[in-house]
């Protein structure tokens, strides 16, 4: 019964959607019904444009434009740009240990409120004690004068250097997902000349990789991170940061009244 | 000749009103984009609280409005969760969260036996709210403000209503601006629009991942499809006959 009811309903529906008679319609209903199917297609093709970018934002292959591969080569010193990069400590430690680099390179960040109230170390002294207590040599450990408030201001130090000793090959290690936007930054900053010395390398996180970001939640946390710092750096390029001045006191007496 | 006219008609209506959303949205991206800063900000007014807790994560700011709590006398002591341990603690390269806080809030003159830490490895704002729940448990009577970044206080407010349930009346929100970032011009900078962005997303998928969230989308997508199925066979029939 019910399979005949079906059958009846398709066969009245393919009568009309097939055979269009022009004795039955008139050319004015015809044409409408093609108009509007057009632009049901239009709609629906664009549904299916929007839908695939979606997929593709959320998809796992989406974070391999967040990650550059390094190209092999000889570097004389390495230099760790993402600051809290536990693991690219590490991979300096190991290239130290296997010869395959000579001189460690470390930057100073800019000296803000836990550093100035004493609660933490300054990020360069942690990572010199760190490589210290790891087994690199004290003397392989330079200090790079000047001070970095930003990204950009890390690579101009590194700039700085590279001018000074022109014959010399650097490898830069950061997050595996931040790879794309420090190779950005560093094209950016370094002239032509210089810009073959220098080479970025991604750093694997354990927990995670560019094919498994997504099982992890610092993985997630780190893609959208990335992925929205690497789409500003591309298309605003640098921020100007402005000063803070700042004393406990004064913030304290400040944030309380300003939320009253 | 007269159905022909009313398609040009019509569509010129709908590139009308696509070109006058687009010129209203351009007109108004200020405004619109503030009220989004302004939108997840739900801190109230600082009052008194029998304690006050900081959630982990914006150490430089979160920490001195508890103080600044404290010394006012709106507050008895400091709760806070203990963090989990990342890779970066591992390494050496940086003490864990909680443990920089106490040091803060020690430098800073609260005394080691204000500070509460409420047990639990939390690695997110739902694992502080629990942490809080059996705290909230034990001590039945007791009110608590939570202290927390300006962005980050109506997803916290979401998570914490949820998981402590009757008991989040106890509770409510005093946050602290961001440092570089002012609500009224979060996209002009790196930082403001990658926070901005970011707690946007996870808003998202807190929201979208609860249980409610999903039932009422089933039940949206189930109508749809039942009422689009209703008017394509309501259309054939009528064609047909």
């Amino acid at each position: 019964m019910m399979r005949g009811r079906w059958r009846d309903f398709l066969r009245r529906s393919l009568s009309v959607s097939q055979a269009t008679p022009a004795n039955e319609r008139d050319s004015k209903s015809v044409a409408d019904e093609g108009r509007r199917r057009l632009w049901r297609y239009r709609i629906g093709f664009a549904l299916v444009l929007i839908l695939l970018v979606v997929l593709f934002g959320i998809s796992p292959y989406s974070a391999l434009i967040l990650v550059v591969k390094p190209v092999s080569s000889r570097s004389d010193a390495v230099f760790v740009s993402n600051p809290d990069c536990g693991q690219c400590y590490r991979t300096v430690v190991d290239r130290w240990k296997s010869h395959e680099t000579n001189r460690v390179l470390l930057w100073m960040d800019e000296h803000r409120r836990l550093v100035l109230l004493g609660a933490v170390v300054p990020i360069e002294e942690r990572a010199r004690q760190k490589l210290e207590r790891d087994g690199v040599a004290p003397d392989a450990i330079k200090l790079l004068p000047g001070e970095s408030r930003c990204e950009w201001d890390t690579a101009r130090i590194l700039v700085a250097w590279l001018k000074e000793n022109r014959d010399k090959r650097v490898r830069v290690f950061c997050n595996l997902l931040d790879s794309r936007r420090w190779t950005m930054i560093f094209d950016r900053v370094v002239d032509d000349s210089s810009r073959s010395r220098v080479t970025v390398e991604g750093v694997t996180d354990p927990r995670y990789d560019e094919t498994n970001w997504w099982r992890d939640r610092t993985g997630i946390k780190t893609y959208f991170f990335s992925l929205f710092r690497l789409s500003y750096a591309y298309w605003r390029g640098e921020d100007q940061m402005p000063d803070v001045d700042w004393s406990p006191d004064a913030f304290e007496s400040t944030v309380l009244e300003s939320r009253r | 000749m007269i159905g022909n006219g009313f398609m040009k008609k019509r569509r010129l209506w709908a590139i009308l009103a696509i070109l006058i959303g687009l010129t209203t949205i351009g007109i108004l991206h200020e405004p619109i984009l503030v009220a989004m800063a302004v939108w997840l900000d739900v801190g109230e007014a600082p009052r008194p609280a029998d304690y006050v807790m900081v959630l982990p994560g914006g150490l430089e700011d979160r920490p001195f409005m508890a103080v600044a709590m404290m010394r006012a006398g709106m507050a008895q002591g400091v709760l806070t969760a203990e963090t989990e341990i990342d890779p970066s603690n591992q390494e050496g390269m940086s003490p864990a969260s909680d443990a920089i806080l106490q040091q803060i809030l020690l430098l800073r003159g609260i005394r080691q036996d204000q500070i509460h830490v409420l047990p639990g490895r939390s690695n997110s704002t739902w694992t502080d709210a629990l942490a809080l729940r059996q705290f909230m448990q034990d001590h039945s009577q007791a009110t608590i403000a939570i202290v927390t970044t300006n962005f980050h206080s109506r997803r916290s407010r979401w998570v914490f209503r949820r998981v402590l349930g009757a008991d989040a009346q106890r509770v409510f929100f005093v946050t602290v601006p961001l440092e570089r970032v002012d609500p009224k011009s979060w996209w002009k900078t790196e930082i403001g629009l990658v926070t901005y962005l970011s707690e946007y997303s996870k808003l998202v998928i807190y929201v979208g991942s609860d249980r409610t969230t999903i039932v009422a989308a089933i039940v949206v997508v189930v109508a749809i499809l039942l009422l689009s199925w209703r008017r394509f066979v309501t259309s054939s029939m009528a064609r047909a006959g």
